[in-house]
């Protein structure tokens, strides 16, 4: 199923997908840890988990991507990353409730709840979305901030504020046109920055030859 | 990174897929909104001793976030309000918290729970329950995408929306901002009203503003009346209003007014008919055409009137905003075979007022002509049941004018009613319902029982009507017995078999009987309704009145008839209101009970079972009724045979208790000492000590350690320990409280006492145990209605007790003790 072509060298593997495969990168390891493991764990909590039933099942689910990943299990013709990202996450989520089944406490409503429809669960899906959604704003926040000028970190504050365009513009001292321009430079950047990150996602083996 | 962000001209971004562009948001302007919601998720990690998990909306009003809140770890909705400081006046923060108060008191499927209102940080903050969802337009055009009949699922899910909201108005709470985004449909088609009063909170506090600009609501859904004369003109009919114009969003997948052609006091436009927007049945165009009337007179004057017609729509019944078309009602009536279009024609007659005379002489000519047709084909019984359905109708346009008197009448009494007591619109919110009904029944029955010559005999019968469903609503059984009896005999009197309240208002009375006790008097009025229902072809009220009549055959021990009355109930649920619905699965259950008992275990182990996973899909956080039904599976499946699978169900029961109850209840402790002595009669000692100990510290907490409740779960642990061969345990559980001088005597306090002669008796001890048996003589009551039968029974014991120690002198002073 893979269409990669034998004169692509492994090397050219450079989304963090990609280097993952490679045992030897411990540095794509804790990237892709650094990257994902708040996404599963904030995740895990809006279904209803504590904080450290949500750590640990959040450590059971890493290890099972990775190991997912290195297998070849993941295939990205099933709906790319998020959706892999997502069924494992979801399948942790449902192992940790069939767990508290089996101790037989009485569990919290919420749990029983879920529990009962964890793989059933119509907002489940939603709801990742959104965490995944969010969880790349953030990311793209994060970066935008490291090389972000003065003027353009506090018209990024200020957007985050929910300020006026009005606002912005007294505070800034700026005219108005020219706080609509620099949001849409900001917008823009953010697209850019969260494009990469998606590439990111991106397996190598299955992107299509330009 | 290639370039500082803000390089004035910098390459085009790289395009992410259309499809990640939209979740995004980057497509239109909504991207600030996603961001701003990421960070805020973040940001907000608490408020107040609540921790924030997500920022799930945000709006003129505020935001919303979903939390945990503090101690029972449960997921709730807060909403903090944008601009309401309570600090600033003390009016005003009595204003909000009386307003807040009628809205915590609404309890309803269809209602999105408020917990209570604080303030946390300086904001005002409501803990709501958290409810997922989607808003009503969202839903609806999924739904449409979706399934190519999708029309009853919308209409089902909008008529409970109006189930919600009529709840509140039964509690005078008026929602005055009703709109797509506050109504959320779950994933099972059911809908949550949220956000009641909020909008009047918030108008009052926002004083002279508001009053400046003369409105609030939100424009595209707000009655007119609100845009001429402000917040305070909002009543019931102005959440009729806005109730329309959802039902139209819903049918069609757009708004009724766009952007452009917003309505203004001037020029009010017309909302198109929904049927020019999507192949829909005309009777929606009625239906929203009648909820958005811009005169609030023309418009449904309750939202239950409005839910019925969705309702009728829904099983094939005619619609009560049908315009006078005698061919619309025939052929209902003839598809139907029924007399139920001679209702409508009276309130359709009464809407038309003058043209009535002569559209009817045409349908008249246009019905003879069809008839002619038809003749050929049609057999002789269809024709003569054709025939009495026009002679019915035609009967019934003749009343119309009177009818249509009457009903003015009656409206403009129960107004004024309602203006002297200054409940319901715009009133006073110390005023309730409840008072208004006392009010009015005080006022024209003085002597309850007495007729009122200065009324109408109609209105008379409609007055008491209203304030028996009232009384029999808020719990006053016998005062709903009265007034309903006097309203029934006026309506026989008056209109006899054909009168078209009659059969309503038997049912209700039927049903006050019962609750009032009398259980042969309401068997005999509930049949008489089933039998009008049925002749009336009302599928839902026939539903409604088979599921009270089936309750009161069971108290008469009548189990078959019952059974019988609950199998067609549930029947015809299932066909008008889709399969799960909440009565549905209520019925179901009082069957599944029914069952259990006539020992038909096999079908009440299915039946009950379908009932829990109804109950589940309609209240997936839990509540009460869910506990319940989780109870009630588990006596089920006990009486069964199905030990372990009963007391995984006693379990769930029990730690839902737990979590919807924030303080121990005696409820939790009474569904604990019934598992516990299910468990200790099959010997499971060690699980039924476990559950009685749970059971004592829920009562000693609730009511203290020498209360009944809380001593009976002692009393039951120290015997499970003795059972279990653990005597020093036993005593120490025991003894201290039975040598407590203040020991109240009751019942528990005598067998706890003898449970520890038990334990004296096993540690051959027998002095002592003799003390305690002596112990549990002193401190059984007097008075109780089990007392001769316990005193015989410890006599007994005690007798025994000395014979088999050779002291016969005590034996027989002991036996002497024993009744005759």
């Amino acid at each position: 199923m893979s269409v990669s072509r034998p004169s692509q060298p492994p090397t050219t593997s450079v989304t963090l997908l990609g280097r993952l495969r490679d045992p030897a990168d411990e540095q794509a390891w804790h990237e892709f840890d650094r990257r994902y493991r708040t996404l599963i764990v904030r995740f895990l909590r809006s279904r209803g988990l504590q904080v450290a039933d949500a750590e640990d099942t959040a450590q059971i689910v890493l290890t099972k991507l990775v190991t997912g990943l290195r297998a070849f299990e993941y295939d990205a013709s099933k709906g790319g990353f998020r959706a892999y990202l997502f069924r494992c996450t979801r399948s942790g989520l449902s192992d940790f409730f069939l767990r508290q089944d089996n101790h037989a406490h009485p569990v919290s409503l919420e749990t029983t709840r879920i529990a009962a429809s964890a793989n059933a669960d119509p907002e489940a899906e939603r709801a990742f979305e959104r965490e995944w959604v969010e969880h790349h704003y953030r990311l793209a926040v994060e970066r935008y901030r490291v090389t972000a000028e003065n003027r353009a970190a506090a018209i990024l504050d200020a957007t985050l504020a929910g300020r006026s365009v009005k606002t912005i513009a007294e505070d800034l001292a700026m005219n108005e046109a020219a706080v609509h321009k620099a949001q849409q430079r900001l917008r823009d950047r953010l697209r850019e920055l969260i494009a990469e990150q998606l590439r990111d996602e991106e397996d190598p083996h299955e992107r299509p030859s330009e | 990174m290639n370039g500082p962000p803000n390089e004035p001209e910098g390459p085009a971004a790289a395009p992410l897929d259309p499809e990640l562009d939209r979740l995004f948001g980057f497509g239109t302007d909504t991207w600030t909104n996603r961001l701003r919601s990421a960070h805020a998720s973040n940001a907000h990690a608490r408020l107040g001793p609540y921790e924030i998990l997500a920022e799930i909306g945000r709006g003129g009003q505020g935001e919303v976030y979903r939390a945990v809140q503090p101690g029972t770890g449960r997921l709730i909705a807060l909403k903090r309000i944008a601009g309401i400081s309570l600090a600033a006046s003390d009016s005003l923060r009595r204003r909000f918290e009386r307003e807040v108060e009628a809205v915590t008191r609404l309890s309803h499927p269809n209602v999105v729970t408020v917990h209570a209102a604080e303030v946390v940080d300086g904001h005002t903050v409501l803990i709501m329950e958290l409810v997922e969802g989607e808003p009503i337009d969202i839903w609806s055009d999924a739904r449409w995408k979706e399934i190519p009949a999708a029309l009853p699922v919308v209409l089902r899910a909008f008529a409970s929306a109006c189930e919600g909201v009529a709840h509140a108005h039964q509690r005078a709470v008026i929602h005055r901002d009703l709109k797509p985004g506050n109504i959320l449909v779950n994933a099972s088609g059911q809908a949550k009203v949220l956000d009641f009063g909020i909008a009047k909170v918030i108008d009052e506090s926002a004083g002279p503003m508001t009053a400046a600009t003369g409105f609030m609501g939100t424009p595209g859904y707000a009655a007119p009346e609100r845009y001429r004369q402000g917040a305070s003109a909002a009543d019931v009919r102005s959440d009729v209003y806005s109730l329309g114009l959802v039902l139209f969003r819903a049918l069609t997948g757009r708004d009724a007014f766009t952007a452009r052609d917003l309505p203004t006091p001037s020029a009010w436009p017309t909302i198109p008919t929904p049927s020019r927007v999507r192949a829909l049945p005309r009777e929606c165009d009625w239906i929203v055409g009648k909820a958005t009337s811009p005169e609030p007179e023309r418009r449904y004057q309750t939202v239950e009137a409005l839910a019925r017609d969705v309702r009728a729509l829904l099983s094939g019944a005619p619609v009560e905003a049908a315009p006078l078309s005698t061919t619309y009602r025939l052929r209902k009536a003839v598809v139907r075979y029924r007399f139920a279009a001679a209702g409508v024609a009276l309130i359709a007659a009464a809407m038309l007022g003058a043209t009535v005379i002569s559209l009817a002489a045409a349908a008249r000519a246009r019905a003879a002509q069809q008839r002619a047709e038809d003749d050929r084909a049609a057999t002789q019984a269809a024709l003569e049941r054709e025939q009495v359905a026009l002679d019915a109708s035609l009967a019934a346009e003749r009343q119309a004018r009177i009818e249509a008197a009457r009903q003015e009448q009656m409206a403009n009494l129960m107004r004024r009613t309602f203006a002297v007591s200054g409940a319901g619109t715009g009133g006073s919110a110390d005023t309730t319902i409840r008072q208004a009904i006392d009010f009015a029944a005080e006022h024209h029955f003085p002597d309850p029982a007495k007729r009122n010559p200065e009324l109408d005999p109609l209105v008379e019968a409609t007055l008491r009507w209203t304030i028996g469903d009232t009384y029999l609503e808020i719990g006053r059984f016998d005062q709903a017995v009265t007034h309903l009896k006097v309203a029934s005999e006026i309506f026989e009197a008056e209109g006899g078999d054909q009168s078209k309240e009659l059969p309503a208002v038997i049912y209700l009375l039927g049903r006050a009987l019962r609750l009032h006790g009398d259980n042969v008097g309401a068997e005999q009025n509930l049949r008489r309704a089933v039998e009008a229902f049925r002749r009336a072809g009302n599928e839902l009220s026939l539903a409604q009145a088979l599921g009270s009549h089936g309750i009161s055959l069971r108290w008469l021990n009548r189990t078959e008839e019952a059974a019988e009355c609950y199998r067609e109930a549930i029947t015809l649920y299932d066909k008008v209101m889709g399969p799960d619905s909440r009565d549905a699965s209520i019925v179901s259950k009082n069957l599944a009970i029914l069952l259990s008992r006539a020992g038909q275990h096999e079908e009440a182990v299915a039946r009950g079972r379908r009932t829990v996973e109804i109950q589940e899909k309609l209240s997936p956080k839990g509540n009460a009724d869910l506990s319940n039904a989780y109870n009630d599976f588990g006596s089920i499946l006990w009486a069964a045979g199905q030990t372990e699978e009963a007391v995984r169900f006693y379990r769930k029961s029990i730690s839902m208790d737990e979590a919807i109850y924030p303080k121990p209840e005696h409820r939790q402790a009474t569904n604990l000492l019934a598992l516990g002595n299910r468990l200790g009669s099959v010997n499971r000692h060690e699980e039924a000590l476990e559950i009685y100990r749970k059971a004592h510290s829920i009562s000693e907490q609730a009511s203290g350690e020498t209360h009944i409740l809380t001593l009976e779960p002692r009393w039951r642990a120290v015997r499970q320990l003795r059972l279990l061969g653990r005597l020093d345990e036993a005593e120490s559980l025991c003894r201290g409280m039975v040598e407590r001088e203040s020991l109240p005597p009751s019942l528990q306090a005598s067998y706890l006492a003898k449970e520890l002669a038990e334990i004296h008796i096993a540690q051959s001890r027998t002095e002592m145990a003799a003390a305690a048996l002596q112990r549990a003589w002193d401190l059984l009551p007097s008075q109780t209605p089990t007392q001769p039968a316990a005193r015989a029974e410890l006599a007994a014991m005690i007798s025994t007790f000395h014979e088999q120690r050779g002291n016969l002198v005590e034996a027989e002073r002991w036996r002497k003790r024993l009744p005759e």
